[in-house]
């Protein structure tokens, strides 16, 4: 049931009806029943799955608190990620590993025969395990109390505005808010219904239109000109940035809409200045989930520059790797961490740290920074992170170097329609550093930017929903 | 009650969100007047918005597929008024060509005798890549959206009419793209994605609840055959004789298919409802002709049409002599 169908509006529509009109712990068990009810719509064969996961983590933090020899705690913890890990490893990792285990093999002479089985991914059991995972820990940190209810628990993991793509909540805020009592107002209508609309705009007018552009660069054995790839990498990035932070903020805005808030996914990354910057404002809630959970237990950047490098490749390879069984994503990781240790490498020279600050404090230089890290450093992130094989992305990147090819100017016109309200709306974010600011314009402004982006949404949307790319991780 | 607290506060009334969507209902209540009759993206188009802006008083009304469409065009051209060629496309299965029939007799007098081009009367559940196209957007009166509401029993299958009903505007959204020179949209009459060179969308699956609802709502038969017993009865009701002329086929198709392969339980069917419903005439085979006389293996070579439109009216006055 995608955000972006019929579908799920009379789903919302139902399900609003029904929360304004029950008391609160009525509420949270209609939550808990709708998110089954929406996540068993994409197939009801893994609610099992999501229910054992479930159980097993609320036993797992139960034993973790009740317990009072660390050992035994550790174990305990030990075991619950060993759980989690091994559902997801099955499901996401098994064949990849085995082909991978097959390749090897084949360089040193042996062919081994090697069963594959035909796995079904289950959507998004990535962001369910990891927010699952988290809550576990923090259990075992002590930074919070075991939940001592079931469906409270059930509904944290599987709410359904952040089930199957994010955010990935921790139970420090999200568990908090299902155990307290509610409250619909107008600031949370008004707030969400503008994160929605963004949203549906951001994924419909932007991401899905894009999409085309994109489909058409990275087709298994097409053979694009230089020009072409250049638009295709560009076009991708803005293309997967819509599609995530549209349904985050969709997400967001439900959740408001219902008085509940979720952690900022997405803060403008387009407008990032540095390496940096950008992970700062990417996938926030994964990427402090990867600080606080891997990075940070590794010793993080406070044991030396030799470990700090090893900490940050370890986790920018499993960032890559946990979004795809697929090496091409492992190379996608491996890169943003390079490009993460040259900066920082960069940034250990006073000159330089010096020089960045006077970048950043001035607005020419600063766009000129902005510029640089989209069209310059982050070029090769979408390639290698579309491209359906290294060998792929290889070839899309010899083909930048054979032949510009002529410029299709239709198709970047096109590059440019999409994406010009979008950058529009983000600057004027950007300088206010307020993503609400739009609120905040008067009436007959902020009805006129509203109907601009209803009627992107009505008179440019596809005409099928489309799939949201972060279902598959 | 506290939930609610907000619809009590009045706030809500000078929310921008709200006042959008009352701009929306005057914007679009506006474009619903002057869209339909400024785009039109196919045949069933130009016919419905005949239908409402136009009087007719035929003898004899054509309804069907785009080979009826061929022959009645055809007929016309040489015989103007011996029938209304009113025949559109095959993907308005036999629920469209039952709407288009209630929309013809809400307005002009009942003809006399009513022409089917159809091959297979029973077949189409209304769930072909072209749903969309030719029926969902196409057949908007909220008579029409109740109804297949029920006979298709699905919420998003009624949303999207209701939204295609609702705002024109998006209704008419690829017609409004191709007015932009810069999106490269050429082809309205697809969807989107195969417009701008994707995939089209494949044929939508039957769930369990869908086939149970099937099972309830038709007693297990397709949409198509509760369609054609309505019209069938509609007919009987007004009085107007009907003629079932399958499509004419390429010999190549005849010899693919074998004796008329799949034709005999079609005809067994039409001589039970021919008991039923004794205004129902049908021809029980497909003439064949030479595969050169087709362009696509189904429609004829435009040089070929008057002489095969010449024969099939001659078939039909044939018919018609009481």
């Amino acid at each position: 049931m995608l955000f972006n169908s019929f579908q799920f509006i009379l789903f919302f529509a139902i399900v609003f009806g029904l929360y304004l009109a029950l008391p609160h712990r009525a509420q949270n068990r209609m939550l808990l029943i709708a998110s089954y009810i929406f996540y068993g719509a994409w197939d009801w064969r893994f609610l099992g799955l999501l229910a054992a996961s479930t159980v097993a983590d609320y036993c797992f933090a139960q034993w973790i608190e009740d317990l009072r020899v660390d050992r035994r705690r550790k174990q305990l913890v030990a075991a619950s990620m060993a759980v989690n890990l091994v559902f997801l490893g099955f499901f996401k990792y098994f064949n990849f590993f085995i082909d991978s285990f097959a390749d090897v093999c084949g360089w040193f002479g042996f062919s081994p025969h090697v069963p594959t089985l035909k796995i079904i991914l289950p959507v998004g059991i990535s962001f369910y395990t990891f927010q699952s995972m988290s809550y576990v820990i923090d259990v075992y940190r002590r930074r919070l109390t075991a939940s001592r209810s079931l469906p409270d628990f059930a509904l944290y993991v599987a709410f359904f505005p952040q089930l199957v793509a994010g955010p990935i909540e921790r139970a420090t805020n999200l568990l908090a808010q299902i155990a307290s009592e509610r409250r619909v107002s107008s600031f949370g209508l008004a707030h969400g219904g503008f994160l929605i609309l963004w949203g549906y705009f951001q994924k419909i007018y932007v991401a899905d239109n894009l999409a085309i552009i994109t489909d058409q660069v990275f087709a298994a054995g097409a053979h694009p000109p230089g020009n072409m790839v250049l638009l295709g990498a560009y076009a991708f990035f803005i293309q997967i940035y819509c599609d995530f932070a549209g349904y985050s903020n969709i997400a967001r805005g439900l959740a408001l809409c219902m008085g509940f808030r979720f952690m900022l996914n997405f803060n403008l990354p387009l407008l990032a200045s540095s390496p940096s910057d950008f992970w700062g404002r990417w996938h926030l809630s994964f990427s402090t989930w990867l600080r606080d959970y891997l990075f940070t237990p590794l010793g993080g950047f406070r044991k030396g520059p030799l470990l700090a490098y090893r900490n940050l490749f370890i986790t920018m390879f499993l960032c890559g790797l946990w979004h795809g069984a697929a090496w091409h994503f492992v190379a996608w990781g491996m890169y943003a961490g390079l490009t993460l240790a040259v900066h920082r490498t960069l940034q250990a020279f006073r000159p330089f740290a010096k020089l960045g600050e006077w970048l950043v404090s001035r607005s020419v230089t600063l766009v000129l920074c902005i510029l640089f890290r989209f069209l310059v450093i982050d070029f090769l992130s979408p390639i290698l992170f579309r491209a359906q094989s290294l060998n792929q992305a290889g070839q899309l990147l010899s083909s930048l170097f054979q032949g510009w090819g002529a410029m299709d100017f239709d198709v970047w016109g096109r590059f440019f329609f999409y994406i010009a309200p979008l950058f529009a709306m983000e600057i004027i974010q950007y300088r206010a550093n307020d993503q609400y600011i739009v609120l905040k314009w008067p009436l007959l402004a902020r009805v006129t930017l509203y109907l601009a982006l209803f009627y992107g949404i009505a008179i440019f949307g596809m005409q099928n929903a489309q799939s949201f790319i972060y279902f598959q991780f | 009650m506290r939930n609610r607290s907000f619809i009590s506060n009045f706030r809500w009334l000078r929310s921008g969100l709200l006042l959008s969507v009352l701009a929306v209902l005057a914007i679009e209540w506006q474009l619903g007047r002057t869209l339909p009759g400024h785009y039109f993206r196919h045949e069933v188009d130009d016919l419905l918005y005949s239908l409402d802006h136009r009087s007719y008083d035929a003898r004899v009304l054509s309804l069907g597929n785009s080979v009826g469409r061929q022959l009645d065009q055809g007929i016309h051209r040489l015989d103007r008024g011996f029938l209304r060629p009113m025949s559109s496309n095959a993907a308005l299965e036999m629920t469209g060509q039952y709407f288009l029939l209630c929309r013809y007799l809400a307005r002009n007098p009942a003809p006399e005798s009513l022409i089917l081009w159809v091959d297979n009367p029973f077949y189409g559940d209304l769930r072909s890549v072209y749903t969309e196209n030719y029926i969902q957007r196409c057949f908007l009166r909220w008579r029409e959206i109740g109804l297949l509401a029920w006979w298709r029993g699905s919420p998003t299958f009624t949303a999207s009419m209701i939204s295609y009903r609702l705002l024109p505007s998006f209704r008419y959204r690829v017609d409004i793209q191709k007015d932009i020179p810069i999106l490269g949209v050429r082809e309205v009459n697809l969807a989107p994605q195969v417009a701008f060179g994707g995939r089209p969308q494949s044929a939508r699956k039957q769930n369990a609840l869908a086939r149970w609802w099937q099972r309830w709502v038709h007693g297990g038969q397709s949409i198509s055959t509760t369609a054609f017993e309505r019209l069938l009865a509609l007919c009987e009701e007004r009085g107007i004789r009907i003629y079932l002329i399958p499509a004419p086929i390429s010999s190549r198709v005849a010899l693919d298919r074998g004796p008329q392969q799949g034709r005999a339980e079609i005809n067994e069917r039409l001589a039970e409802l021919q008991k039923k419903f004794d205004v129902l005439h049908y021809e029980t085979e497909s003439r064949v002709y030479p595969d050169n006389e087709f362009v696509d293996g189904t429609h004829f070579v435009e040089g070929v049409v008057l002489a095969r439109a010449a024969e099939y009216r001659d078939l039909l006055q044939e018919r018609m002599k009481p």
